[in-house]
């Protein structure tokens, strides 16, 4: 047994980091010619954060006078305390030492009320901004156009709507205000420290160039370094939580060894990561903490010849050194924030990205009927290779059409054309003699409905799942739709019928129960014509032929084009089309198929065993 | 990347046997574990606070020079600071490099240990915990315990110097020093009882966020459904509501923050009030030095940072040791070993004595059950994995073998396998028989075109989420062919091509028969095109074996059978 095999991790997120802290590692969450749904630039997330914020322009300010208000109260004490030292110094007495702490006494009240104040009003604006970024995406997102959502699959479009809004929730609430509140600091306390004698200023900057280059060197690899370390850390558990999961099936396959592998692998190139990463700290880390120390030698030789010669104060050396002092936590907590907040940025170009996503392309017109009629339609998903090659065809209202043929033939793509998802590459799919592939959305979608076998439960009760946008329907006519799917008898039996709470978290309902509800959703949206791919597929064949009954005899003068692997589906169809290889081989009545004798005959036949 | 000497050699080979006896010698066990890490972590952790602590007092020296306006003094205590200041930054990234290391140790041994007890558990892991509970321990539980431990080197350090500066105050100025002592602790303990309901509040903004967070990826997921049919609207307005809650409960959680903030400020604040009050007027009463005042001011409130840490450390263990105790928990179930220790040589004959199904070497047998949850009984109990007691091989209790001779030698494919995540070839890696080749079982499972979905990169493509992308019909097909890839003495499948196209059910069916050529299989199915390629067919109903046959028998002697099978009448 080998006990580390980088081979068998082979997937992106689990890539070694570089061979030295020189290289900087690739961000493959930013990487804009991989992803599969647009990453706004900073342009646009610039343009969005600022019309964000000139929306609270009054907030804004308010919190930035406050800032300023706290950071100047903060400012007082060290001036007045090397005041007191200068006076002990020339013989004054309990009076000085009073006079001191009274003045630091009103200054730390002040601080703390402007201190109180400011954060409750950075939380508030903060709140709202979050709140106004996340609806907005989440509005966005649920009008993307739906081949969109296809070729983006739904792992991205789920990863930005959790890990990256909750990045830039982070950002938002966490570093946001400390980056303001210690980049307002830094400023003032120079301010200060000039106002107490401009000379100290060139000391107190005296490590500056060497942090500020050591950071930026650090900066370019530290956000993305973090984040894969984070993702590769997180694969740990998600090995874990496979082996948990399949431990049915590792166990019969005999892949219990090999699962430790591979936990131990993942491990392995967890451990790589946090090498790279603290070895970016080991250089960085003390660096910085020296720079804090080094400015304190720095004051403390120039205000000692300075007041030797007499130009300055003790007052004014204490005072020095005690703000160089201060600006040590300001620096530090901008440092600390400073990769959050550039993480929360590259989530916020994720977020806005679907903002970039090119809209459906619309010709609206009215359908006069719902004749649907496909004129030399092909598709292809890959260039130079079509699924679907130059195939016509026309379908009557009130048919009930079967799609038949192997796997792969191109039978799920002719449905996806069908209900409109997005128009053929060549050709034309018309219903009523409108484009089906260039109505909204919204149109289209009254005219011709789809379900796959891809089916979601919703999280809410069994009402909302079956009536979605229908939501003034009543009780009976969402029983009857559940009837017309035979999901009565196990509908009844939930803990509270239609309000038991279904979906993640709530009552599990089974995969096929769950394609009767999409079925359902169907009946109560009652589009003119349905297009049922592989529809009742994960039914057993005696249900799925009941319930098939029952369906069509809902949906009497309904248009039904479905796509099954039953054989069944096919014989009860008033057309059947047998597609290959892209091409419409056979088209007819089953029993104009079945005299015509060809492949779908022999088919047929060896199923019913009429040898 | 070079692996720092610190944690070169993990993860360990075997992440050995740890003392699950109490969570004290569990903890214990850990600690031991990683005896010269901490040790050197507390040394560096000593002297990295302990030069920290210095600091004020050579200032305060410092700034007396300059007072006294001795300038070999003052570049004297320069050149100190900059000294102690190269210590504090060698010697606390040193600390840090080692608390990591003792994090890391402490994460991927319990990782290891779970992903061990996983193993160990098996198939009949949800029978004892379930997996949600694995994997919450897995991820949250652990990282806990660790970062109980990566605090332990500053913590020794915190402790050590508090007491160091606690004698330098008490000894240079008994009654101010002994103010700064006793308030400080009282200061920072009384902020820390603000930290509950914060930390409540932060719950309830969590788990607000968390259900707002579930509703928008919920919505998302299911955008298809949404688009397809409608109900946007409503779905927007239900995550909307959730949004607004969110804002609203952090809103309150900011209220209590301010708070804490605020005395976080205003408490330190009052103690340099103390400290200047009483140490200026020792200083005015000739009683102490300029430069002490300045050393006792720094000292006062760098005092503040060893507090906090020593009630950060009290907060990290209480968490640590819930987590410890659920890892413990975890790691201390003991499967009830059911199984013999006899060595499954061949297989003659299996036979599930409830149903009366029995299936002999070299058979392809068929079963057609009237519901597919008693094929899943059956097609379980043949594979030895549901109440074992009632199967035989050979005619001997299926538990008098081993489990692994057992596993070995039959293989039954549950009527949803698990495809593991990795790339087509990775999903090839089982052991095998190594007679039949990859491309032979993709062959016969009809799956050629699945490489093609997968943006036809061939055996190099990525199978993402588990096949989620899939359609049912491809994750079966796929399955079925590393079953028949693995190729073993017995192939028990459940309703492999339930969701296969009729047109490929058809290929299938033969090929499984050439592929499975004079090899044991036992198929449950419905389809007739399945059933006809089987030499015996047996029909099961009401759980029970009622007529065996090949299926052009069964079809003329028995109706029921008929019924069954033959659709469309």
């Amino acid at each position: 047994m080998k006990y580390f095999d980088s081979k068998k991790l082979g997937i992106a997120a689990f890539d070694s980091p570089p061979k030295d802290t020189s290289i900087i590692a690739k961000d493959f969450g930013l990487d804009r010619s991989k992803a599969r749904l647009p990453i706004a630039s900073e342009e646009t997330v610039n343009k969005e954060l600022f019309t964000l914020g000139s929306a609270h322009k009054g907030e804004f300010l308010f919190v930035i006078l406050l800032t300023l208000l706290t950071v100047v109260a903060q400012l007082v004490s060290p001036r007045a305390f090397g005041n007191l030292l200068e006076s002990l110094k020339n013989g004054a007495g309990a009076e000085a030492v009073q006079q001191t702490v009274v003045i630091i006494a009103i200054a730390l009240f002040a601080q703390t009320i402007f201190a109180y104040f400011l954060r409750i009003k950075a939380a508030v604006l903060g709140e709202f901004i979050l709140s106004a970024l996340r609806e907005r995406f989440v509005s966005r997102a649920v009008q993307l156009p739906p081949d969109a959502i296809e070729r983006a699959g739904s792992g991205e479009l789920l990863n930005r709507t959790t890990t990256d809004i909750n990045h830039v929730t982070w950002a938002v609430r966490d570093s946001l205000p400390v980056i303001t509140i210690c980049v307002s600091e830094i400023i003032i306390i120079c301010i200060g420290i000039v106002l107490t004698a401009p000379a100290f200023l060139a000391a107190t900057l005296i490590s500056a160039p060497l942090v500020v280059a050591l950071t930026r060197w650090y900066l370019k690899r530290s956000p993305q370094a973090y984040r894969v370390e984070a993702s590769v850390y997180s694969q740990v558990n998600s090995v874990l939580v496979e082996s948990a999961e399949g431990g049915r099936t590792i166990e019969a396959l005999r892949l219990g060894d090999d699962r430790l592998v591979r936990t131990r692998s993942a491990i392995g190139r967890w451990i790589e990561w946090e090498s790279y990463t603290i070895r970016l700290r080991t250089r960085w880390f003390p660096a910085v903490s020296f720079s804090y120390i080094a400015p304190l030698a720095a004051v403390l030789l120039i205000g000692a010849s300075m007041y030797q010669s007499g130009s300055v104060s003790l007052a004014q050396v204490t005072a020095a050194l005690l703000y160089t002092q201060m600006l040590a936590d300001p620096i530090e907590g901008l440092l600390w924030w400073i990769d959050e907040f550039q993480s929360g940025k590259a989530s916020l170009s994720r977020l806005l990205g679907i903002y970039e996503v090119p809209d459906r392309v619309v010709q609206d017109s009215d359908p006069k009927d719902d004749d649907i009629q496909g004129d030399h339609v092909s598709y292809g998903y890959r260039e130079g290779k079509d699924v679907l090659r130059d195939i016509s065809f026309a379908v009557k209202p009130g048919t009930r059409l079967a799609i038949v043929g192997p796997s792969g033939a191109g039978k799920s793509t002719l449905g996806r054309l069908l209900a409109g998802v997005q128009p053929p590459r060549l050709g034309t799919i018309k219903v009523g003699g409108s484009e089906i592939g260039y109505l909204p959305v919204e149109k289209a979608r009254t005219h011709v409905a789809l379900v796959t076998q891809e089916h979601h439960v919703f999280v809410g009760t069994l009402r909302q799942n079956v009536s979605l946008a229908f939501s003034d329907k009543s009780d009976a006519e969402i029983w009857d739709a559940l009837a017309a799917v035979d999901a009565t008898e196990w509908a009844k039996e939930l803990p509270q019928a239609l309000d038991t709470e279904v979906g993640s978290g709530g009552h599990r309902l089974l995969p096929a129960q769950a394609q009767q509800l999409a079925l359902a959703r169907l009946v109560l949206a009652n589009p003119q014509t349905l297009v049922l791919d592989e529809a009742t597929s994960l039914l057993d064949a005696k249900a799925a032929k009941h319930l098939e009954g029952s369906l069509s005899a809902v949906l009497k003068n309904r248009t039904v084009i479905a796509i099954a692997h039953r054989l069944q589906t096919a014989h009860d169809a008033d057309l059947i089309a047998v597609i290959e290889d892209g091409l419409i081989t056979e088209w007819g009545s089953h029993q104009a198929l079945m005299t015509a004798n060809g492949a779908y005959a022999s088919l047929w036949r060896s199923w019913r065993d009429e040898h | 990347m070079k692996i720092p000497a610190l944690f070169g050699h993990l993860p360990l080979e075997q992440p050995g046997e740890p003392n699950l006896k109490s969570f004290p010698a569990f903890m214990w066990w850990l600690a031991l574990g990683m005896k010269r890490l901490l040790a050197t972590g507390i040394f560096f952790g000593i002297t990295g606070l302990g030069s920290m602590a210095a600091m004020p007092g050579f200032l305060g020296a410092g700034v007396q020079a300059v007072a006294d306006q001795d300038q070999s003094r003052v570049n004297f205590w320069a050149v100190m600071i900059l000294l102690l200041g190269a210590v504090t930054a060698w010697t606390t990234i040193m600390r840090h490099r080692r608390a990591l290391a003792c994090f890391i140790t402490s994460a991927s041994r319990l990782q290891q240990l779970i992903a061990k007890q996983a193993k160990d558990l098996g198939a009949d892991l949800p029978k004892y915990v379930s997996t949600g509970e694995v994997v919450s321990v897995n991820s949250n539980d652990v990282e806990r315990v660790s970062r109980g431990f990566d605090l332990v080197p500053r913590f020794v350090g915190a402790v050590v110097s508090f007491f160091i500066v606690s004698g330098i105050l008490i000894s240079g100025a008994s009654t101010l020093g002994l103010l700064v002592v006793i308030s400080v602790p009282l200061l920072v303990i009384g902020v820390a009882f603000l930290i509950k309901p914060l930390e409540k509040r932060e719950s309830v903004q969590r788990a607000k966020l968390s259900r707002a967070t579930d509703l928008a990826s919920d919505t998302v997921a299911g955008l298809r459904v949404l688009r397809g049919i409608g109900g946007e609207d409503v779905f927007v307005q239900r995550f909307k509501d959730a949004s607004q809650e969110v804002r609203q409960a952090a809103v309150r959680t900011a209220r209590v923050r301010a708070v804490l903030n605020g005395l976080e400020v205003f408490l330190p604040g009052l103690l340099l009030i103390g400290v200047v009050w009483l140490g200026g007027n020792m200083v005015a009463n000739q009683e102490m030095q300029i430069g002490q005042l300045v050393a006792f001011a720094g000292y006062s409130i760098w005092m503040v940072l060893p507090i906090q840490t020593m009630v950060e450390f009290a907060q990290r263990w209480a968490s640590a040791a819930v987590s410890g105790r659920r890892v413990l928990k975890l790691l201390q179930v003991k499967p009830a070993n059911e199984w013999g220790t006899n060595n499954l040589e061949s297989v003659a004959q299996i036979t599930d004595k409830e149903s009366g199904v029995s299936v002999k070497a070299g058979e392809y047998l068929a079963v057609v059950c009237e519901s597919s949850t008693t094929a899943d009984e059956i097609s379980e109990r043949l594979g030895g994995y549901q109440q074992i007691t009632k199967t035989e091989i050979n005619g001997a209790p299926v538990a008098s073998f081993s489990r692994n001779s057992v596993r070995t030698k039959i293989l039954a494919q549950e009527k949803e396998p698990t495809i593991l995540s990795g790339t087509v070839a990775t999903h090839f890696e089982v052991p095998a028989s190594g007679r039949i080749t990859i491309q032979q079982a993709i062959a016969a499972a009809s799956a050629d075109d699945i490489l093609d979905s997968l943006d036809g990169k061939g055996l190099t493509a990525e199978i993402i989420e588990r096949g989620r992308t899939l359609s049912g019909g491809q994750r079966q097909r796929l399955a079925l062919a590393r079953s028949l890839f693995v190729d073993p003495e017995v192939l028990i499948l459940d309703e492999p091509t339930s969701a296969v196209d009729a047109h490929s059910e058809a290929r299938i069916a033969t090929r499984i028969r050439e592929i499975r050529q004079n090899q044991t299989t036992v198929i449950f199915a419905t389809s007739p095109l399945v059933l006809d390629t089987a030499t015996r067919v047996s029909l099961v109903i009401n759980g029970t074996q009622v007529a065996t046959g090949t299926h052009q028998e069964l079809l003329r002697s028995n109706d029921d059978y008929r019924a069954m099978v033959v659709r469309g009448e």
